[in-house]
Formats: structure tokens, sequence, C-alpha cells
């Protein structure tokens, strides 16, 4: 009986996982990704997927191609594209001239490949604000350094007109300025006054389910016509700690940026992708792209930054 | 002299008129002759050469009309022996017949059809006779996993008793205990169903040409009955095995007039884990877990007239899986403690009362309720002492989810002429669902709060009325035309829906026959699963204003010979699926706080289509089938899969089972099973890219750049490490898991002993111990092999090897 309960152990035991080849199609992928703005030079990165999930190598292609059309006309040429390093391809212009509404179209040829993407530049944000309670408390931080760290609470009253342009697409974020440049093998710190880094501060948005809530660390964003359209007013309530900073918080910037609805999308499933985790049972969430031939995301973006001063 | 001949010769002329237009009633009931329980669709036949036949009803009344003078009547039923009369009938008759089940398993038909021993596909009809010498898993014999083993019906994952038929999910089964609906037939996860065979009668399953009577599922009817108690005298049947452990009486109550059943079955795990830890646990360190499921089946009925009869049955089962723990420390005064348990089962019971009001009007009356729960808690308390005070903190957390239904309905079967059979009734129910209920309890010395989502039921209801007309003509022709209207009301919402039904065809006497049938069914519940496994987290929740009812169409062509010994069947079938819903990508149950109706997708579509194939052989010493299955399943969500068609999980191309028993002497079986299913779809990463958000910060590229002229490796795994990383999966299913495949062995040895009969049975599950996937993993093993396949660590994980099983059981 002994021996039969042994064999019984040890066939259990050694029969439970196995390995097996799915043929998974790892055949590397273009990916593409560019968010371009009107008041900003381009920068587009194009590399490659890796050829396993463990291996987080997006190679760069280099020597690609790279076409801009708008509304159809003849193609900006390569010449506007003058950097090409590690697969970021950046244009030369301060300005590209579009205006809201045009159409955009993206052409990248490889080697192994051609991928298009089409977008368009979204009409600049209108809205209105009004501070609410807001406030950064300042205590020393421990160990001490001669640095601070900063505790940042309040609300923020936004406005948004969609009557003028009929625009209901929308991302919200609110950042501070940072010194922290993340590094390795530790962090590292720049000792610049003017360092132009900024860091996210916590968002939250208290409104019901008509608002599409995504990454709250990172910001939000909306789709205004989920919910009634005479409700335009949102309440933010920001909340950051931000330490190890060398001088004062004097303020903070609330950026509200038009997008496109395929980068709402877009970031709908990343944000389900990122919240599914390692959940064994939740759905596969596949993410959208709107490059075709490829993977990654190509989308206007207009933007106006406002900058609040604590007092 | 003139009147005299003119009287005659109309007489003459007359007499053959009038006595062909003189036919009388025969009607009754059909009997198990040692038990006196009622057989449920037994063929009853009358004539010579030209046969005029009808089926028992569900409460095994039959009627025929018959032409007046001698005849000779037969009857038949699956599982028992012919019965043959040759009577005389000079008015309307009423009598009952009585039938003697088949003891030995040379004389037991392994499948049973119904009705006229029609070859159909679509319909089956299994007793527990005729499974009680399949090979089994741990021991326990199992009806639903049975059912498994027919062309067309599969189970959604390995060993579990969630069924998938004709490309349908697991919640388009309509389950009915005696009549009565009930939702989560699983126990052990899925592994056991809640039916124990011990107190089960009979179940018809019917997966094409439904019946007008029959709605609100789209895929299958599996109508089981429990026994109903012998009415002369008592009996039993106990049994041991690996799981569980059973025990069935019934008997007359009043001889002739009423009977009972009482069936119970428990299993005994929690027994195995508590005996240790009641050893090693003491005053300051307890732990404590265990796991239980038991059924209670109960049945009473009373004849409480030649016309009446009222019958009582009742069930109640669970699941049960808890642990709990404690940590004293007096030196510190410290207590933590904390349990977590899982619930779920189903209670119904229904009063029903049969009323003959004349040998062409029979009707049955129910009321019934049923109710479905599922409860899921977690609690932790902690007491701590801090100098002079004591610090407590506690939380409390539930999760609950609870479907309950009140059914009325009243079935009327009238036999207005020979060969017709008409079938109209209605029937009312009303839901009340609360799906996913949450609960939060904090406290503190000083504070307590408390939160409560989704806590408002849902209550709604459905109204139906059906006709149906089963017709059966002499020449071979059988149709059963049938309509059936429904409305469910939620709110002030309300679905209409028309549902016309056909089934029929021609059968050669003793030969071929070929069929051909259409449905159309809604369906007003929905089951929202992540996984198809049967797990008791599946929600049941309603149909509301946002989410309208899910509806199917159904057509079908089948053929069916008897050829020689054997029985060839086949049928193809196509059906279409609208408002389907699904859980949204990246939804889980485990994600708790959202409102369940925010965390699917609605308004699906599907198609399913196939071929079943089905040869068996019930005679002889060697008995069996081999069934196979050509089959496709699809779906399209709007936002699933970019909008685009993608194969359902339960889509698979090749299905086949081959049953065979052999019985080597007449107190020993040796049975084996053998079953292919090529692999269900899964969706499987492919490769994985960065992705971007607005606004990113210039610095990262400058960054980037800089570190870039450093270390190359470093500037890629750095960049990835902030930006994040994108999985890309590709199509949805687009992958298939290998090839499922397995064989099962059991020998069984009868004995009968002077007072009892006993039975021990020897089996061994998955026999060459193959190794089927159960799920899907990864590894994230970089170095060695892994790093350099381009196929990165996905490995299957198995659950069931070879297990070996023994079970003793007896019957007094």
């Amino acid at each position: 009986m002994k021996l039969y309960w042994a064999i019984l152990f040890l066939l259990v035991c050694n029969s439970c996982r196995s390995d097996y080849d799915f043929g998974i199609d790892t055949n590397p992928k273009p990916i593409v990704n560019c968010l371009f703005h009107p008041d900003s030079i381009w920068r587009i990165e194009i590399t490659r997927s890796p050829a396993s999930l463990w291996k987080y190598h997006f190679a760069p292609i280099e020597g690609a191609t790279v076409r801009i059309s708008l509304n159809s006309q003849n193609p900006l040429l390569l010449d506007q594209f003058v950097s090409k390093d590690l697969g970021f391809y950046t244009s030369s212009a301060e300005n590209v001239p579009s205006a809201p509404f045009e159409t955009v179209r993206l052409e990248v040829i490889t080697e192994e490949n051609t991928v298009t993407a089409t977008s368009y530049i979204p009409p600049k944000p209108l809205f209105s604000k009004e501070i609410l309670d807001l406030i950064a408390t300042k205590r020393e931080h421990r160990p001490k350094n001669g640095r601070f760290d900063w505790d940042i609470e309040g609300k923020i009253h936004l406005k948004i007109d969609t009557r003028k342009n009929g625009h209901v697409w929308y991302s919200i974020v609110v950042r501070y300025r940072s010194n922290m440049i993340y590094g390795s093998p530790g962090r590292i710190y720049s000792n610049d006054p003017d360092t132009t880094i900024f860091d996210y501060l916590r968002l939250d948005i208290p409104y019901p389910d008509a608002f599409k809530t995504l990454r709250k660390t990172d910001g939000y964003c909306i789709d205004l016509s989920a919910y009634d359209p005479e409700m335009d007013e949102l309440i933010l309530n920001v909340q950051g700690d931000v330490d190890n900073l060398p001088g004062d918080l004097d303020f903070i910037v609330l950026t509200v940026a038009s997008i496109t609805e395929e980068y709402l999308m877009y970031n709908k499933k990343v944000i389900a992708q990122y919240v599914a985790g390692q959940d064994l049972f939740s759905e596969p969430v596949s993410v959208y792209s709107n490059i075709k031939g490829g993977l990654g995301i190509f989308s206007g973006i207009n933007s106006v930054t406002d900058t609040i001063r604590f007092h | 002299m003139v009147h005299r001949f003119l009287l005659l010769s109309f007489s003459l002329i007359l007499l053959p008129i009038a006595t062909l237009a003189q036919k009388v009633i025969i009607s009754g009931h059909v009997l198990d002759a040692q038990s006196g329980e009622f057989l449920i669709n037994a063929n009853v036949y009358a004539g010579e050469s030209t046969l005029i036949g009808t089926t028992t009803n569900s409460y095994g009344f039959f009627s025929l009309k018959v032409a007046k003078g001698i005849t000779i009547l037969q009857a038949s039923y699956v599982g028992y022996g012919k019965f043959q009369k040759t009577i005389a009938v000079s008015g309307d008759t009423t009598l009952e017949i009585r039938i003697d089940p088949l003891v030995s398993l040379n004389e037991v038909s392994i499948i049973g059809h119904k009705p006229g021993d029609r070859s159909s596909i679509s319909e089956f009809r299994i007793t527990p006779k005729m499974i009680q010498y399949l090979p089994t898993l741990a021991g326990e014999r199992d009806i639903i996993r049975s059912l498994q083993l027919l062309p067309g019906i599969r189970a959604g994952t390995e060993a579990t008793t969630g069924l998938v038929v004709r490309g349908g999910s697991p919640d388009q089964n309509l389950f009915l205990l005696d009549g009565n609906p009930i939702y989560n037939i699983s126990h052990l996860y899925g592994f056991l169903s809640v039916f124990n065979d011990d107190a089960i009668n009979s179940i018809d399953v019917i997966k094409g040409g439904f019946p007008a009577r029959y709605g609100g599922r789209l895929s299958s009817i599996i109508d089981v009955r429990m026994k109903e108690g012998n009415l002369y005298k008592h009996e039993g049947s106990a049994s041991i095995g690996l799981l569980t452990s059973k025990l069935s009486l019934n008997g007359p109550v009043i001889k002739g007039k009423g009977s009972y059943m009482i069936s119970a079955r428990r299993s005994y795990f929690d027994l195995f884990t508590s005996i240790p830890a009641w050893l090693s646990n003491t005053k300051t360190d307890k732990r404590n877990s265990g796991y239980s499921l038991y059924d209670l089946n109960g049945k009473i009925n009373f004849i409480l007239s030649p016309t009446d009869r009222i019958y009582l049955s009742l069930y109640h089962g669970n699941d049960t899986y808890s642990e709990s723990y404690l940590d004293k420390e007096d030196s510190i005064a410290s207590l933590n403690q904390g349990t977590n348990n899982l619930k779920w089962g189903n209670s119904l019971g229904s009063l029903r009362w049969n009323h003959t009001f004349n040998n062409k009007l029979f009707c049955n009356t129910q009321l019934a309720w049923t109710r479905y729960h599922l409860n899921s808690g977690y609690s932790y308390s902690t007491e701590e002492s801090q100098g002079e005070n004591m610090e407590k903190f506690g939380y409390n957390s539930e999760y609950s989810s609870i479907v309950r239904d009140i059914t009325g309905r009243a079935d009327f079967n009238y036999y207005p002429k020979e060969n017709h059979q008409v079938n109209f009734g209605a029937e009312i129910i009303g839901y009340q669902f609360r799906p996913g209920v949450q609960s939060y309890l904090f406290t503190t010395d000083s504070t307590s709060r408390d939160t409560l989502i989704n806590a408002i039921p849902f209550n709604s209801s459905s109204w139906s009325v059906y006709a149906e007309d089963q017709i059966r003509l002499p020449n071979g022709i059988f149709l059963n035309p049938g309509l059936r209207f429904n409305l469910y009301r939620s709110g002030n919402k309300n679905y209409w829906s028309v549902e016309p039904r056909f089934s029929g065809g021609f059968e050669w006497p003793g030969s071929a026959r070929v069929e051909v049938s259409y449905s159309r069914i809604q369906q007003s519940i929905h089951l929202l699963s992540n996984s198809g496994l049967g797990m008791p987290t599946d929600l049941w929740v309603p149909s509301t204003k946002r989410i309208p009812p899910q509806q199917s169409q159904q057509v079908s062509l089948g053929f069916g010979t008897p050829l020689g010994s054997f029985h060839f069947g086949m049928e193809g079938y196509y059906k279409t699926f609208r408002n389907l819903i699904t859980y949204s990508e990246g939804a889980s149950f485990l994600v708790q706080g959202n409102n369940w109706e925010d965390k699917i997708e609605t308004g699906g579509i599907g198609k399913a289509y196939g071929m079943e194939f089905l040869l068996r052989k019930d005679e002889g010493k060697l008995k069996g089938w081999l069934a196979y299955t050509l089959s496709w399943s699809k779906r399209k969500f709007e936002g699933i899969n970019g909008g685009n068609w993608y194969f359902d999980k339960f889509d698979r191309r090749h299905d086949i089972a081959i049953n065979l028993s052999y019985q080597i002497k007449k107190n020993i079986v040796l049975s084996g099973t053998w079953v292919f299913a090529t692999g269900n779809p899964v969706t499987l990463p492919e490769t994985i890219f960065p992705f971007v958000h607005y606004p990113m910060d210039i610095n990262d590229f400058n960054y980037t750049i800089l570190m870039s002229s450093q270390n190359l490796f470093g500037f890629v795994t750095e960049m990835a490490r902030r930006r994040g990383e994108l999985i890309d999966y590709g199509e949805r299913n687009k992958y298939r898991m290998p090839d499922y495949h397995r064989l099962d062995i059991s020998i069984s040895f009868i004995k009968e002993k002077k007072r009892f009969q006993r039975t021990w049975s020897l089996g061994l599950y998955n026999a060459y111990s193959h190794l089927n996937p159960f799920y899907v993993t990864y590894t994230d093993d970089t170095s060695g092999a892994w790093a350099q396949k381009s196929t990165a660590g996905v490995r299957i994980v198995t659950l069931l090897p070879v297990m070996p099983s023994v079970s003793y059981s007896i019957k007094f």
C-alpha cells in the first residue's frame, strides 16, 4: 500500500508542467510612435519589437525613409528629418505648419516593410480655471541634506468650452518641476535650478461613470461626449508628495491638451492592460494602434500649458 | 319485404362506415412494474398491421384513439423490457401498463432515444443504470460528465461539468431538476455536478428541434427527473469513494398510494485536514482549513385519487471552503486572527399537482422556487497592547451574488384525435438578482466605517405562453410545429419575443429516418465568466434596460439508419446568436468595486455550425458508441479584437469519443473510454513594445541619448523601464492549445449477497497519463535555453495525470 501511494505521489509531482511550442509569431514588427504638436519639433520613434517577451531591446531602425503629407499634398521631404539617432527621427523645423483638423499622413519605408498612419491636428483647447485651496507645505528632508520635501494638495476648477470647436477629447495633467533624473546605477539629481524636467502630480477627477478614468498618477484622458453637455466643469483634486528638491516649489503647471479619438482609445487600452496586470483570469487587452503594418500610435496633440503659482 | 330488404341493404352499406367511425380511447399510465414509478416518454402502440402510437408525457400519462374491438397493445421504454398484450376494447378504457426493468448490462442500452426509438442525434435519454459501468473520475460517477461523451456536447475544460453544446456557452444550457431551473451545477470547482445519480431517475437532453414547451436557454435543455420512490417496498443504496460517500433510501409512505425518496452525499476533505490541525494547534497558534460539499435530495408524492397526484421535490447543496488562523503572544498582549471563506450552493423546491380531466386532457400545475448563492468573505482583526491601552483594528469584506426565482406554470396535454398530441401552457417567472454585492467594514477603537456597493437588487419577470402539436402519421411522417410567446420585463422596459419552432421528418418503419428542425429562442439571463471553468465566481446577471436578452436561431438536418447490429446517425446544424455579452478586455471577476454593467461588452453576435456523427451498438456483450463532431464557433464584439470575428474560446474543430463496455462474465464488466479533441483557442502575447504618453518630457530624450553613448543596452533598458512596455497579443484566440486525448478504463465486480448487491469498481483515469492542457503559464526565466528561444517561456500546466480510483457500493 505504501508503494502504491509513493508511486502515485511521484506521478503527480512529475507530470504537472510541460513545454510546448505554440508557434508564436515573433517576427520583429515595426514600431512607430509619434505624438506631434504644432508648437514644437516633431520626433518620430521608429524601432523593432524584440523576438522574445523577455528581451527588452527595441532595436532602432536606421536609414528609414520618412514622409509626412499634409492634406494629401506632396509630402514633406526627408530633409525635414535631419536627426536620425537611435530610432528617433527629429524634424528641424520649429513649427510644422498645420491648421486644426488638417489630415496628416505618415509613411515610413524600411528595408523590410512600409507602414503608414493618418491623423490630424486637433484644435487648441479653450478653457478657464479657478484655483481652490491649493497649498504646498514644506518639510525638511530626512536625512538632512539641505533639501526639502513638499506636500501638495488642493483643487482646481476647470471649465472646458466645447461649443465653439465641438472637440470632445482631452488630456489633463498637472506637473511640478523636478530635478531628479532616473538613471543607472542610482538616481541622478540635477543641480541646475532652471532644469525643465517635469514630473507628475497625482490627479483625481471624482466624477461618476461618464468619465473614463485612466491612470490617475499620470493624468486623465476624457471623452466629454460621454455625459451631459451642459456639465462641462471639472473639479480636479491635485495631490502629490515631492521629495528632495533643492529649492522652493513655487509653481505647478497645468496642461490641457486636445487629443484625437485614436489617442484616447490607445490610452484606454494602455491603462486597461496596466490594470489587468498579472491577473490570471483577466481578459487579454489588445492595445489600439493606428499604425498600419506595425504597432504604436501616430496622433496629433494641441495643448495649452498654464502656470499656477503658490502664494 | 321491400322495407326489410332496404333496411338490410342500408345496414350492410353503413355498417363498415359506422364501424370505421367507432373509435375508442385507451388512456392511462406506464409504470415500472417493480417500483410503481411512472415512465416518462415511454412508447405506446396499438394495432397490428397499422400501428397507432404515442408517448407518455412527463408524468407517465398516455392517450390513444383506436378502433373498437380486438387490438394488440405494446409499450417499450429504454432500459426496460417490452410489453405486449392483446386486449378487447368496447369503450373508452383506462389502464396501467407495467413494464419490468432490464437487469444485466447485456440487456441495457447505453444511449436511449426518444420517442419512438427515433435515431435523433438532437435528443437523448440517459439513466443512471446506463452509466453505472462507465469509467469514473476518482471513483465518482457523474451523469453530466457522461453527457460530454455524446456528439455536439463537450466540457469547457478538463474534467469539469460545464457543458458547451453546439457552439454555445455554458449559461445557454437549461438544467431542470423536476421542472425547476438550477443555476450552478458544479461542485468542487466543476469536477462534480450537483446531480447525485442515486437520486436521479432519468435525464433527457435536447440540443436541437426544441419543442415550444421549453424556452429560456439557447443551446440545450437538460431535463433531470428525480426518482419518486418505490410504491411497494423499501430499498436503498450506499457507496464509499475517494471523494464522497452516498446514502439513498426510498419506499412507500402508504403502500401503493404514496412514496418517498431521500438521498444524501458528502465529501470528507475537511475531516482529513481537521485532524492534523487538531493535533498541532495550541492555544496561541491555531490554523485550520477545509473544503466540504454535500447534496440533499428529497421527494414525496401521493396518489390522491385516480385522477390526482401531488409531488413535493426538494434539493439543497453547498460547497464550502474555509480557513482560519489565530496568533497570540501573551508576552506583548498581541492577538491576530482572521478567516477566509468561499461558499456557494443551490436550494430549490417545487410543488406539483397532476390532474387528469378526462381520457383526453391531462394537466400539470407547478409552483417552484430556486435560489443560488455565492459568498466570499475575508476578515482579520488585531489587538495590541500599547501601555495601558489596547489598540484594536478590524477589517471585514464580503462579496456575494444571489439569484432567486419563483415560477408558476401550467402544462396541458390534449389528445384531440389519433396521431395528435397537443401541448399548451403558460409560465410566469419572477427573478431577483444581486450580482456582485460588496461590503467592507473597518473598525478601530474609536471608529467604524462600512461601505456597501451594488446592494440594490435587480427584479424582473418573464411571461410565456406556448402551443405545439406532436403529429405522428401512420405513413411515417412526424411533425411537431409550435409557437412560443415570451415577454421579459425589466423595470419599465419590455422585451417581446415570438419564437416559432418546428421539427419534422419521415421515418421508414424499422429503417432510416430524415429529420429537419428550426428553432428561435430568447434567453433573458446571462453568465459572465472569465475562464469557462464553471467556477462559482461566474456571475449570473439579468437583461436590463441597457442589456437586451440574447437570441438564437438554429436549423438542423439529420439522418439515421440501422446498419445490422449497429445504428448510424448524422446531423448538421447552423446556429446564429445576437445580443451576446462578455467581459471587456482587461475585465475580471477579481476586480471588485465596479458595477458589472461597466465591465462588459454588449451587442455581440455569433455563429456556430457543424456536423455530428454517431455510430452505436446496443446489443450483445460488447456495446458502445463512436461519436465524432466537426464544428466551428465564432464571435464578434465591437470592442474586442478590433471589432473583427474571432474564434470563440470553446471552438474545437474535431471531437471524438469512443466508449465500449464488455461483459466478461455475468458479474464482471470491463469498460473503457477514449476521447480526443483538437485544442481550444487561446490568446497569447506575441511581443512587447514601448508606449508613449503626452506630455513626455523633452529631457527624456536628451537623457536617453546621453546614456546611449555610454551603454547601448543600458539605454534601451532604462528607456523601457521608465516608459513601460505594452504587450501585443495579436488577434484574439489566434493560437491553439495542444490536442487533448485521454483513455479511461474501469472494471466492476458485482456480487449478489444474501440481502444486498455489492459492487467493487477499480478505475484508471487518464490511463497513459497524457499531459492534457489545463491552462497556460509563462516563465520569466531569461537565462539559459529560454533566453535563446523565440517562443519565450510558454508552458502548459496539466491538472490531472493518471489517477487510479476505487469505490465500493451496495444496493439493498
